[in-house]
């Protein structure tokens, strides 16, 4: 169901941005190409790609074996030859790129830039090709094709893959239904308005404006405004149908996370490490959540269901339900913070996440394997949105009044602080080492589909 | 006195003077450099405090102001919010600032070389508040501190006495934080 | 459909000079030019304001701000040569504010939450724009602000919200730590429960 008031240029923007891929495709590869030859051999090879790009257009004859889709970083922008006056008119955070906001982001100390994976953070990472396949054997062609057509253009090399697939029941290391809470769109998803949209104060919701999301459209600044004053965007013709992209790989130590939780449970509710985890996530693992059932799941559940996430904080000001510092109050605090939603509806976003690596089996020792979660978030502003939510939501907790205590389950590789778990009497979390640690990442854009044509042409002013 | 500055138990205090000509930079090179010293963690009374150059008013074209007004010559704003009254608390700056006043006010046009005279000077200079919002105006800096240094110890406390028994536990506290 | 320019925009993030900051604390230092109705209407007010607590609820529950100060400036004190005496055709109006890092992140959210405040503190001074959109009124105050050449914090790494959790912390533990040592071991346990309970707000 769309706003008939908004019209979004389908056609003209990327896919799985407004709508996600994740439970439509099991595999996932993100290929960050570095550009070594000329501009013009580049924009060549990138030329070949446009016919392949899978766009916003609803699918007429079912959904595509494969998709690809296309983000560039800034550093990529001036590999393809775009001109540094265009290159300026970007966003400064997205220039800067990723690893430069490391301490602000508090990537720092086994997170910091230094010990990413080679090819993340270093300037290298010029143009991310996401690759979705419904199965196994179209994944690899699709890989095929994807090396054939860079060897042939040469001068191309693939400097980091991150290999992705779904996990068993779409659940997360960590064992939690995962990436089902997204943000309403006015003109796109106007129907999963109740709780994923702006909280209002007669119990209703709104879809949020499409230009929060998709540059060249009114955000929320400038949906009422006659005006018509649009968010700033670079310039034309990059700046239609196009949005800032935040890729981050997340490695997730599952083994530390269950010995944490079951030592700390010994202390807790006759040793319910289920319940603790549950506290700390604010849902329950099949993603119930807390604040409507927080003795048990609910056995009906079924977080795809319409209204699954139509929920709201007020009746819990005081986190007796769902902790005030748990992780998806922190991540998406809804009412939580008063004021009509006022302090948080301009800073939601996008996420579109998949897990990598395989699963640690319940009640097997550490295996030391590398797995986690790839981290996809898309938003208008990388600043606004992606970074304050970062470094004051999860970061820090003095919005929520917890002082400067951060997200339990993300932490902080200096520690994450100790964790309140309201109650009568409440339980106190001791600080833990990080179990989640950045292990690189990039601030990307990605075009429009024009905008992605005048790229290819050397037409981008 | 104004009661306009003050708030609870804290005053917001504002002094603006004027620099001497040519020592504008020998000015901002001293006040710049304070960030290494600190020397009003010397003042204790003192919440927060700032020194500001300002040169100008500023004017921009679309402001639409028919006549552009601009500072006679450039002044130094002094603004501190502290507890309680106003003259006990610049005798207090006097002292502990004896060292930094002639390299601060000293480079200000009739300003002091020494602790004696600035008291008046900031005085003759001060403007008063229209309107001082304090968020905790009743607490002092020693009060807030305090509170700040028991907070933390409390919640360290707290998590580690989980499970404690309950003589334990007392003792504990006891220890802690004694009466 | 075009697209504005991204000329010069204040990020949500932007870093102020690191003169403004102390910790967690930020100093803004604002002189606007004041209309000739503001020299009678604002005394008036932050009379008014003064008067009337419930007009800055909004600023106690937002919980970002130590202390701010509006004053305005009518006469610049006279201290003899080399000083040019000036005689001021406008009023000009002195803001400043004491407030938590993290301000910036939430500034949009001022101006949809304050917008009938700042309308009225600033509403007599050129050049406003209005509080919304957001856009113009960012860009007002950065231009407007000046660099502070020094800022100085008492307790640099607390927030508001933590000095006010702090403070009603003390009001809740203090009977406890008077009585702590003369009660019986259960009694203490239970007493020191309800204590964590009723102040778990302020931890």
């Amino acid at each position: 169901m769309a706003d008939a008031r908004v019209h979004i240029d389908l056609r003209d923007l990327q896919g799985d941005i407004l709508r996600a891929y994740g439970n439509d495709y099991d595999h996932t590869s993100y290929a960050f190409v570095k550009i070594t030859c000329p501009p013009e051999q580049a924009r060549a090879w990138f030329s070949g790609l446009l016919d392949h790009v899978t766009t916003a257009e609803p699918w007429k004859d079912g959904k595509p074996v494969t998709t690809l889709n296309v983000a560039v970083t800034a550093a990529g922008l001036k590999a393809l030859g775009v001109s540094d006056e265009v290159v300026a008119s970007f966003s400064a955070e997205f220039r800067e790129g990723m690893s430069s906001r490391a301490e602000r982001l508090g990537d720092t100390g086994v997170s910091d830039p230094g010990a990413w994976e080679r090819g993340l953070g270093d300037g290298s990472a010029h143009v991310l090709l996401t690759i979705n396949a419904q199965e196994a054997e179209d994944h690899r062609r699709a890989l095929g094709l994807m090396r054939a057509a860079m060897d042939d253009a040469g001068g191309l090399e693939i400097v980091f893959q991150q290999d992705t697939a779904l996990l068993t029941g779409a659940r997360e290391h960590f064992g939690y239904a995962d990436g089902f809470a997204q943000p309403a769109v006015q003109g796109a998803s106007d129907d999963k308005a109740p709780g994923g949209g702006v909280p209002e104060e007669d119990g209703r919701w709104r879809a949020l404006a499409p230009g929060e999301f998709v540059l060249g459209y009114p955000d929320e600044d400038t949906r009422d405004d006659p005006k018509r004053t649009l968010p700033n965007a670079p310039a034309d013709p990059l700046g239609k149908s196009g949005t800032y992209m935040v890729w981050r790989k997340l490695y997730q130590d599952v083994a530390l996370w269950r010995r944490v939780m079951a030592d700390a449970a010994e202390l807790y509710q006759a040793g319910d490490e289920h319940k603790l985890a549950a506290k700390v996530v604010g849902r329950w693992t099949d993603g119930t959540p807390l604040v409507t059932h927080p003795d048990k799941p609910d056995p009906d559940f079924d977080a795809t269901a319409r209204g699954a996430n139509d929920f709201r904080y007020s009746s819990d000001s005081d986190g007796m339900r769902c902790p005030l510092g748990s992780h998806i109050r922190r991540s998406n605090p809804r009412d939580a913070l008063g004021f009509q939603g006022a302090l948080t509806f301009r800073h939601r976003m996008i996420r579109r996440g998949m897990p990598y690596g395989d699963p640690l089996p319940d009640g097997k020792p550490d295996d030391r394997a590398d797995r986690g979660l790839v981290f996809v978030s898309f938003q208008a502003s990388i600043s606004r949105q992606f970074e304050a939510v970062q470094m004051q939501w999860l970061n820090d907790g003095n919005i929520f009044g917890l002082g400067h205590d951060k997200d339990f389950l993300l932490g902080d590789p200096e520690g994450t602080g100790k964790m309140t778990i309201q109650g009568r009497p409440p339980f106190f979390l001791a600080p833990m080492e990080a179990v989640v640690k950045t292990r690189g990442g990039e601030y990307l854009f990605v075009p429009g589909v024009s905008a992605l044509a005048a790229i290819a042409d050397g037409t981008t002013g | 006195m104004n009661s306009s500055n003050v708030s609870g138990q804290a005053y917001g205090f504002l002094a603006i003077t004027p620099i001497k000509p040519g020592e504008q930079d020998a000015l901002r090179a001293t006040i710049e450099g304070l960030g290494a010293t600190r020397p009003l963690r010397r003042v204790k009374r003192t919440h927060m405090a700032r020194l500001v150059i300002v040169e100008d008013f500023n004017h921009k074209p679309h402001y639409k102001q028919r006549r552009e007004e601009h500072l006679a010559i450039p002044m130094l704003c002094f603004s501190s919010n502290f507890d309680g009254e106003l003259d006990s608390y610049l005798d207090d700056l006097g002292a502990q600032l004896a060292g930094e006043i002639p390299e601060i006010w000293g480079r200000c046009i009739g300003g002091p070389q020494d602790a004696k005279g600035l008291k008046a000077y900031l005085k003759h200079n001060q403007i008063d508040c229209g309107f001082f919002y304090a968020a905790y105006g009743q607490a002092t800096v020693a009060k807030v501190k305090a509170s700040l240094d028991q907070r933390e110890r409390l919640m360290a406390f707290a998590t580690r006495a989980q499970g404690m028994e309950p003589e334990e536990l007392q003792e504990a506290f006891v220890k802690e934080f004694p009466s | 459909m075009s697209t504005a320019p991204s000329a010069g925009p204040i990020t949500a993030t932007g870093t102020p000079s690191e003169r403004n900051i102390d910790g967690q604390a930020i100093a803004i230092t604002v002189f606007s030019t004041v209309k000739w109705w503001g020299r009678a209407f604002l005394p008036v007010l932050f009379n008014v304001t003064k008067r009337t607590p419930k007009l800055t609820t909004t600023i106690v529950q937002l919980s970002f701000i130590h202390f701010a100060r509006w004053s305005l400036v009518t006469k610049i004190p006279y201290n003899g040569a080399p000083q040019p005496k000036q005689r001021l055709r406008y009023p000009h109006m002195y803001f400043e504010s004491n407030f938590n890092g993290g301000w910036e992140e939430y500034i949009d959210a001022f101006s949809h939450i304050l917008t009938s405040g700042m309308a009225a503190f600033w509403g007599s001074s050129y050049g406003f724009p209005k509080a919304l959109p957001v856009g113009p009124f960012k860009a007002y105050i950065k231009e407007n602000e000046i660099a502070n050449s020094h800022y100085y914090s008492a307790y640099p790494e607390a927030t508001i919200t933590m000095v006010k959790a702090a403070l009603d912390l003390d009001d809740k533990l203090a009977p406890l730590r008077r009585s702590a040592k003369g009660m019986q071991p259960d009694a203490f346990a239970r007493a020191y429960e309800k204590m964590l309970t009723d102040a778990q707000r302020s931890l």
